[in-house]
């Protein structure tokens, strides 16, 4: 999975997001180490609701009716929560290895 | 004497604001991306790049500068991207009739697939040109350099015995000498020579 999608998934995991909350919480997440430009966060968006990982939802009430809503499919659950697996065993190995310390 | 004021000047204008500017630059290039993606996209890409241009002109960990090097690198990427999905979305057959077409043909039908799909992005097939033109230029402008300093032989021979001749000018400062001049000086050299013992 693209770290873009994965970003992605992680912000719409816990609720809806336009467009521009998903690049300000993502940037806020990473603490700015990702800041998605306007033309890769929306191509991403297309690609993922053409795989179904996401899907476009109607806007919030008092939100800019302009402003597209996105929330994430079953399967991006199920794919998000397969990518983070792996990512966690990634680190328990980095942890073996001592390439980390150990968690408290 | 009363000094009186002059004519008073017109008001002035409010300064225009920089990210209202750069903003509508933005939607401009946005003509880079296909054009269905554009109307799908265009109003939130803008948002977004607003909010960007905003933060800049607040200082808020962006600079004017920064904030165009990131949303021109996105842009061309987004454009490219878009574009060469589109190509390999294609089923083979309908990108290159290796089976049933001659080769000819083939180019043909892609040079005439080229130009419509240039022709229906203007912006972007500027922006190509100008950046294979800068490329073109660049490139050209260093090998010729290095070709010259790096490859190519001295144009003469024995390179160590090359020297700069001079001869004094009037006021006796070392000043250029002409190719008379300098056959002058051969004619007393060789003579100088041959009347040494």
């Amino acid at each position: 999975m693209r770290t873009t999608y994965f970003h992605i998934l992680l912000v719409l995991f816990n609720g809806r997001r336009h467009g521009l909350g998903i690049a300000d919480d993502i940037e806020a997440n990473t603490r700015g180490a990702i800041r998605l430009g306007p033309g890769t966060l929306y191509r991403s968006l297309k690609e993922m609701s053409r795989e179904r990982l996401v899907r476009p939802v109607p806007a919030l009430p008092n939100s800019d009716p302009r402003r597209k809503f996105y929330e994430v499919t079953e399967s991006g659950r199920v794919r998000l929560e397969a990518e983070a697996r792996h990512f966690e065993q990634i680190v328990q190995i980095a942890r073996r290895c001592q390439v980390l310390p150990e968690a408290l | 004497m009363i000094a009186g004021r002059g004519p008073e000047a017109p008001p002035r204008s409010p300064p225009a604001d920089p990210s209202r500017f750069d903003e509508k630059v933005y939607g401009w290039l946005l003509r880079a991306c296909p054009k269905d993606f554009r109307d799908e996209y265009r109003e939130e890409m803008l948002e977004l790049a607003r909010s960007r241009f905003a933060r800049a002109r607040l200082g808020r960990g962006l600079t004017r500068r920064s904030c165009w090097i990131e949303l021109l690198g996105d842009l061309l990427t987004t454009a490219f991207g878009t574009y060469w999905d589109r190509w390999t979305s294609c089923p083979p057959t309908q990108q290159l009739g290796y089976e049933k077409e001659s080769l000819m043909q083939t180019l043909i039908q892609d040079t005439k697939y080229a130009l419509r799909g240039l022709s229906a992005s203007p912006g972007f097939t500027l922006l190509a040109l100008l950046l294979i033109g800068l490329g073109v230029g660049v490139n050209t402008a260093m090998f010729s350099i290095v070709d010259a300093f790096v490859f190519k032989p001295h144009p003469w021979e024995r390179v160590d015995e090359v020297v700069w001749i001079y001869q004094d000018s009037d006021s006796g400062e070392p000043s250029s000498c002409s190719y008379p001049a300098f056959l002058d000086k051969e004619s007393i050299n060789r003579f100088s020579h041959r009347s040494q013992p």
